[in-house]
């Protein structure tokens, strides 16, 4: 025996089309006023997306759809490729930071690189070159008068003070 | 003869499964699957007629962006009506108020007695604002069985409920939509 709450059960299958009611079901429906008051309103509720419905073509939607999902894939591409760029200019600043600090930490700061201008040693005649030449055999730091004192030259306060720093 | 057997469907899990991995056609059978439930559950949800489609693409757009986060466990119908509701909600936040549906006259069925037009305009009218004078729970559960077509099952596992419990409440819906209608 269909009862009145197992039918209202089925009716939203029943008024999608999914299915159909069985005899007994449509006898008991055809009976019973209460059901046939749910089944109306049932009825009306899907006539309001009906129209809904018709407004939606899917074959149209979807290559729409689609397009509007490979635009944002591409803008995510482009937004991470802007990430790992911008994080591998960061790791090359801190690089160049970090060298720069640990050359200076380990105290093996190496003199800077003794460069000739080679170009410009081409524009110069003989004697100009001669010179430079001639510039270049002297000692590093030989053309600076060092003005520390010799030890013969330090009163006996200063002389203390040095051997002092010597001991520690 | 022997008729040949119906070819078996795939499931939305293994769908999405397949768009996952690069197979577009997988999205087209997912939309044309569930395109329309979406756009009947919008428009009795209270979204304009006019809006509806470009609801139902922005709904879908989001699902799609967001697959990630869709449990299997909850149909993926439910899980889109979701979403779709959100939607729909932020709408009314950025309108600052709730909008009912337009009925206008080109979305009638066209009848040749006038009288009966307008008394189907204003049950449709009344069904809408009867359905936004339900308590929440009520009004998810009948649209989703209605609209959606969704068992009790996976209703209930979309709200975080129990089937008896969703069955009570599409129950007392229909009950008092009945009165609200009338």
């Amino acid at each position: 025996m269909t009862s009145c709450a197992d039918l209202l059960d089925r009716m939203p299958e029943v008024a999608a089309g999914r299915t159909a009611w069985t005899a007994a079901e449509a006898t008991h429906l055809g009976a019973c006023a209460e059901c046939q008051g749910d089944w109306k309103l049932i009825q009306r509720a899907r006539q309001l997306g009906d129209r809904a419905e018709a407004r939606v073509d899917p074959a149209v939607l979807a290559p729409r759809l689609q397009g509007r999902i490979d635009a944002a894939r591409r803008g995510d591409r482009l937004r991470r490729a802007g990430w790992v760029a911008g994080l591998a200019f960061a790791a090359g600043i801190a690089l160049l930071v970090w060298r720069g600090g640990g050359s200076q930490r380990s105290g093996t700061t190496s003199a800077p690189a003794f460069q000739i201008p080679v170009a410009e040693l081409d524009s110069l005649d003989d004697r100009q070159l001669q010179t430079v030449l001639e510039a270049l055999d002297e000692p590093v730091g030989s053309d600076i008068s060092p003005e520390v004192p010799t030890f013969g030259e330090l009163d006996n306060q200063q002389m203390e003070r040095v051997l002092r720093s010597l001991e520690g | 003869m022997t008729p040949s057997p119906e070819p078996v469907l795939p499931s939305d899990a293994a769908l999405v499964e397949a768009f996952r991995a690069g197979d577009e056609d997988a999205a087209t059978d997912l939309v044309a699957r569930h395109a329309a439930p979406l756009a009947r559950f919008l428009a009795s949800s209270g979204a304009a007629l006019d809006e509806v489609e470009d609801l139902v693409q922005e709904a879908l757009f989001r699902a799609f962006r967001r697959l990630d986060t869709w449990r299997a466990e909850a149909s993926f119908r439910s899980w889109l009506f979701t979403i779709g509701g959100n939607l729909l909600k932020d709408e009314y936040r950025k309108r600052r108020k709730r909008r009912m549906v337009p009925i206008q006259d080109r979305d009638l069925p066209h009848h040749d007695d006038p009288s009966a037009d307008l008394v189907a305009k204003e049950t449709e009218i009344r069904l809408q604002k009867g359905l936004g004078h339900l308590p929440r729970l009520q009004r998810e559960v009948f649209l989703l069985r209605v609209q959606g077509g969704i068992d009790y099952d996976e209703i209930a596992a979309t709200l975080g409920t129990t089937p008896g419990a969703a069955r009570v409440h599409f129950h007392h819906a229909v009950k008092r939509l009945k009165e609200l209608v009338q």
